[in-house]
């Protein structure tokens, strides 16, 4: 199967040409990983994206002293979307190849100009997607701590301050639930 | 479309995205009439279904949303040039809060039908929405992240130590407003909220391009040939 199967495979891609789809190979090249390989270290200049074809991938966060996997990755996922429009970040997590992985890579400048390659729109109308799923999913915890907090605050458990910080926000960043 | 275009490009100065025009973004919502606001209106409520988005060319807009007991709290002030309402739209959610004109505004808006013609376009003005509704959600990530993050670093220091390094969390580059009745923690969380639904969004672009470069994943591209 070659990468234009894989894209044609993804439900994103489905209606989309496979002319198309070629032309996506191009500006945003096939990168394989073997099982094992460190993707992105976290801590480093974030400056490129990925689409995952096949394969699947593990998001790991390291806090003080001990690391923890934070959320599988599999094919049709973006990671590291937020390196396509914010530059000077970093990578808030490590990602490591779990399996023999195969991606696209989306490099910054590379893809903007071609705006009516169908493929471009199925791949910009997924990142939107992407990007307001984890907002919500983030806007989540943190209401979600916002609320305890206050409770907390109310009763005069100062103690519970940091306690309710550490138990929300395990799922952002790989703490240990307590 | 002069005050479209004008106001298109002070928007991307103030947030440059990559492959977009000042025109192609006003073309976007080049097809209604702009609306103009007397003090008060109500562009949005809390809690109703998105029909729109929209672009505010002139004036000021107050964000507003009611705590856990109901009364309505005001979180920000947010002036124009500005994207407001996209959130409901994207993922089809209720609004998160209302926003009221503070004073007189100019509005442009782009009703939802438009809206999904436009994210399946594969034209400059298609693009252009795509990228900056793109771009301004993954500042508001970026910037709440960091928020997060220097959070529980507090929350990890020890107390007790008076060398505890507490950096600024990112303010607001421009008149945004919290109201002072909660703790600093409280407030705290609930302004990394609303960088997250966006009415914070200038405050971020500064605090992330001063982010320290440790490594970089430009190895990326060298270390990973294809097969």
């Amino acid at each position: 199967m070659d990468a234009i199967d894989a894209l044609s495979g993804i439900p994103l891609f489905q209606k989309v040409p496979r002319t198309a789809l070629h032309e996506l190979t191009i500006l945003a090249p096939v990168v394989e990983f073997a099982e094992g390989h460190v993707v992105f270290h976290q801590g480093w200049a974030a400056s490129v994206s990925l689409l995952v074809l096949r394969g699947q991938l593990v998001a790991r966060v390291a806090h003080e002293g001990t690391e923890r996997d934070v959320g599988e990755i599999g094919p049709g996922e973006i990671i590291g979307e937020q390196a396509l429009f914010v530059p000077g970040g970093q990578r808030s997590a490590s990602v490591i190849a779990k399996s023999p992985c195969t991606c696209l890579l989306l490099e910054p400048g590379k893809w903007e100009k071609y705006s009516d390659n169908p493929a471009m729109v199925a791949l910009e109308r997924h990142l939107l997607e992407t990007l307001a799923r984890r907002i919500r999913r983030t806007n989540a915890v943190i209401r979600e701590a916002w609320s305890v907090e206050r409770d907390h605050s109310a009763s005069g458990a100062d103690q519970g301050r940091r306690s309710v910080l550490r138990r929300w926000f395990p799922n952002l960043f790989g703490e240990e639930r307590t | 479309m002069t005050e479209l275009i004008s106001a298109s490009r002070a928007y991307l100065q103030r947030n440059p995205v990559r492959g977009v025009a000042a025109e192609a973004l006003a073309e976007a919502f080049g097809r209604t009439a702009l609306l103009r606001y007397g003090d008060r209106h109500i562009i949005c409520a809390e809690n109703e279904p998105g029909d729109a988005m929209y672009f505010l060319l002139e004036g000021k807009v107050r964000v507003r949303r009611k705590d856990s007991r109901g009364k309505p709290r005001d979180l920000a002030t947010v002036e124009a040039p500005a994207l407001i309402g996209h959130m409901s739209l994207i993922d089809d959610s209720l609004r998160s809060a209302s926003c009221l004109c503070e004073g007189r505004a100019v509005v442009a808006t782009l009703g939802i039908d438009r809206y999904r013609e436009l994210m399946e376009e594969s034209t400059p003005a298609g693009a252009a929405l795509r990228r900056v509704l793109c771009a301004s959600m993954a500042r508001q990530l970026v910037s709440a992240n960091h928020g997060i993050r220097e959070l529980i670093q507090r929350a990890s220091a020890p107390t007790t130590s008076p060398t505890t390094h507490r950096p600024p969390v990112p303010r607001a580059a421009h008149s945004t407003t919290l109201t002072g009745d909660r703790d600093v923690s409280d407030a705290e969380l609930l302004r990394i909220a609303n960088v997250l639904e966006g009415w914070q969004l200038n405050a971020t672009t500064a605090d992330v391009s001063k982010m320290q470069v440790v490594h970089s994943d430009a190895d990326l591209r060298r270390t990973t040939p294809r097969k």
